[in-house]
């Protein structure tokens, strides 16, 4: 890796910025700091430090260099590909290079005294709110949960008492520990299973996973550190089916003391009248097997059978799997891909919003490929030590699901009916 | 490379205090002050270097309790070193509070100790044992577990736990091997 002083030398010796003066607090790093990072880093903030003053983010400035070089920060997992993706949080290789610079040329103010400005957390009303009934724990550290699946995930359940069909087009999420939790999918359960499953005992919630027979949590969407809202396209809505349950899939991270965890969801009615349900069309390999301190790519295909606009795809694998890839081979056009996860990692698992619609035609064969690597190098492997990975799902072992909208209630009907041949084909 | 057998006394430097030694001694919270490399007899001294606002660090904030307990169970002494200029006492005593650490914790404001002791990140261990020349000796330094496997690559929990057995060891009079693991944080930058 070049050295930050070489990188310096580099940007202030001209090939970069060509007799540009040294990057500086006062310009680009304030803007760079105020642009990816203070919405998370500010004083309270989900993020364990602030970055919004230059004494703040001097005396990292090295740290600051380092994580974000290494893509570690600001979090976001899919490689640029064919489909732009909205809410894009990557820096820019000239953004990368001028926090090098300033770290490796001093952190130098530039006579700033401004602070990066925290941009104003819009008060988003809601339509309805929903609350854990009472607060469960967040651990202070990991812990050996159900076998060897080690994994910091809880499963909460939130009774909706709708008698109408419900139409969702932003999902709200009022994190009352920020810090620790990192990534939250939902499901609208309208079969009671859920919540029968939450009440066999006294602890409000349940280590399972938030899929309920068929269904993976997660079709209505999730939220994240530094995406509270899930919102949808305006014209799209998630149907949320009478006496529903709305199921809560929390992966927290603990943070070295206990947090008391009481969430609340806000749901945001769509208000346009020709607005239409978003399905999830699920990827996925019921079964792996995969032999100790070995990798195996893993496939899944299907034909999508009607006219589609594809919204948004959200990855879901455990962290023995390493990467996702999912593509879209379109009638005449080839093969696009939609989303491309390289270096997946299940604690930032996140619905990833297309930048706009993007029109599949009848006959697109959707094809999802997942790398799993059961092998100590797999510094995100679970099951440690390592022995024979044999794992089945009825939702998938590993999945995705890729969020769609039919063009007209027809066709939506056909494409439901589809979809649930497809699972029965799958399960039975 | 790093030299990870590191004579604590020869690299103390005389400044105007009796015996040829310099004495680094560095307050506690309440304002106490501590010498933490202070050879008394055999006994063991363990520093973990630290930071209110590191993540890597506060995750394993159970952990260090729990060297902490086993340094004071050994007879050692233990000491949490926070080294950077803007924390206060207020701020690290509630920091300690909040995230259940009972041990001493220090202020090294001015980074003498991560000079001394060539400490570069947040959370790295320094496992300390008096010689038979009565100077102490690292016997350890560096990574305290595997829960982060790389920046930004963490597991769900530690599986080995090479803090725990460095102290163990030094603790009775055995040799730690390897004596140094390279350390993974969050970095100490020098004081703005």
């Amino acid at each position: 890796m070049m050295s930050l002083a070489a990188i310096a030398t580099l940007i202030c010796g001209g090939q970069v910025g060509s007799g540009s003066p040294p990057p500086t607090w006062a310009h680009p790093v304030r803007e760079i700091m105020q642009t990816h990072c203070v919405s998370c880093h500010h004083t309270n903030g989900p993020a364990p430090f602030s970055l919004a003053r230059y004494e703040d983010v001097a005396p990292r400035a090295a740290f600051v260099a380092e994580v974000t070089s290494q893509h570690i920060m600001p979090p976001w997992l899919p490689r640029p590909g064919e489909v732009e993706l909205r809410d894009h949080r990557g820096l820019s290789p000239q953004e990368l290079a001028a926090l090098q610079a300033w770290a490796a040329s001093g952190h130098l103010n530039g006579d700033d005294k401004t602070t990066a400005r925290v941009p104003e957390t819009k008060v988003q009303e809601v339509d309805l709110v929903l609350t854990m009934p009472e607060a469960w724990t967040v651990p202070a550290e990991g812990d050996v949960n159900w076998g060897r699946r080690d994994r910091d995930k809880w499963t909460f359940v939130l009774p909706i008492l709708n008698e109408a069909p419900l139409r969702v087009q932003s999902i709200v999420h009022r994190c009352s520990a920020p810090r620790a939790v990192h990534a939250v999918t939902y499901l609208a359960d309208d079969t009671g299973a859920a919540l029968w499953n939450d009440q066999r005992d006294d602890i409000v919630g349940s280590y399972m996973t938030g899929d309920v027979r068929d269904h993976s949590s997660g079709q209505c969407g999730g939220t994240g550190v530094g995406s509270r809202v899930c919102r949808l396209p305006q014209g799209y809505h998630w149907l949320i089916p009478p006496h529903s349950d709305l199921v809560m899939e929390v992966h927290f991270r603990p943070t070295g003391r206990p947090h008391e965890l009481r969430e609340s969801v806000g749901l945001v009615f769509a208000t346009d009248e020709e607005s239409r349900p978003v399905r999830s069309l699920l990827s996925m390999v019921r079964r792996v097997d995969i032999p100790a301190g070995e990798s195996q790519r893993v496939a899944d295909e299907y034909v999508i059978p009607e006219d589609v606009e594809a919204i948004g795809a959200l990855p879901r694998a455990l962290g023995v799997c390493v990467s996702i890839r999912i593509a879209a081979d379109i009638p005449g056009e080839g093969e696009v891909v939609l989303l491309d996860v390289p270096d997946y990692d299940p604690h930032w698992r996140l619905p990833y919003m297309f930048e706009s619609p993007r029109y599949l035609p009848a006959g697109t064969i959707v094809r999802t490929t997942w790398q799993i690597e059961n092998t100590e190098d797999n510094h995100r492997n679970p099951f440690l030590p390592v022995e024979r990975l044999s794992m089945a799902r009825r939702t998938g072992a590993v999945s995705s699901l890729l969020y769609v909208a039919a063009e007209g209630p027809e066709s939506d009907t056909r494409l439901q009916e589809w979809q649930a041949d497809a699972m029965r084909m799958r399960t039975h | 490379m790093k030299s990870f057998v590191l004579i604590v006394s020869a690299v103390f430097v005389c400044v105007g205090c009796s015996g040829g030694h310099r004495v680094v001694s560095l307050p506690d919270t309440h304002g106490a002050q501590h010498v933490p490399l202070a050879a008394h007899g055999d006994e063991v001294v363990v520093l973990l270097f630290s930071s209110p606002d590191c993540p890597i660090a506060n995750a394993i904030a159970p952990e260090i309790e729990r060297l902490h307990q086993l340094t004071l169970a050994g007879g050692g002494r233990f000491y949490l070193v926070h080294a950077r200029r803007d924390v206060t006492a207020g701020g690290a005593a509630a920091h300690a509070r909040e995230f259940g650490i009972t041990a001493t914790v220090l202020l090294d404001r001015e980074q003498t100790l991560v000079q001394i002791m060539d400490a570069t990140v947040t959370p790295e261990l320094v496992v300390l044992a008096a010689a038979q020349d009565g100077t102490l000796r690292t016997t350890y330094q560096g990574r305290i577990n595997n829960l982060y496997a790389s920046l930004g690559n963490r597991r769900d929990r530690a599986t080995k736990h090479w803090g725990r057995d460095a102290i163990s060891k030094t603790l009775n009079g055995e040799r730690v091997d390897p004596p140094y693991r390279q350390p993974l944080g969050c970095f100490l930058e020098q004081n703005q």
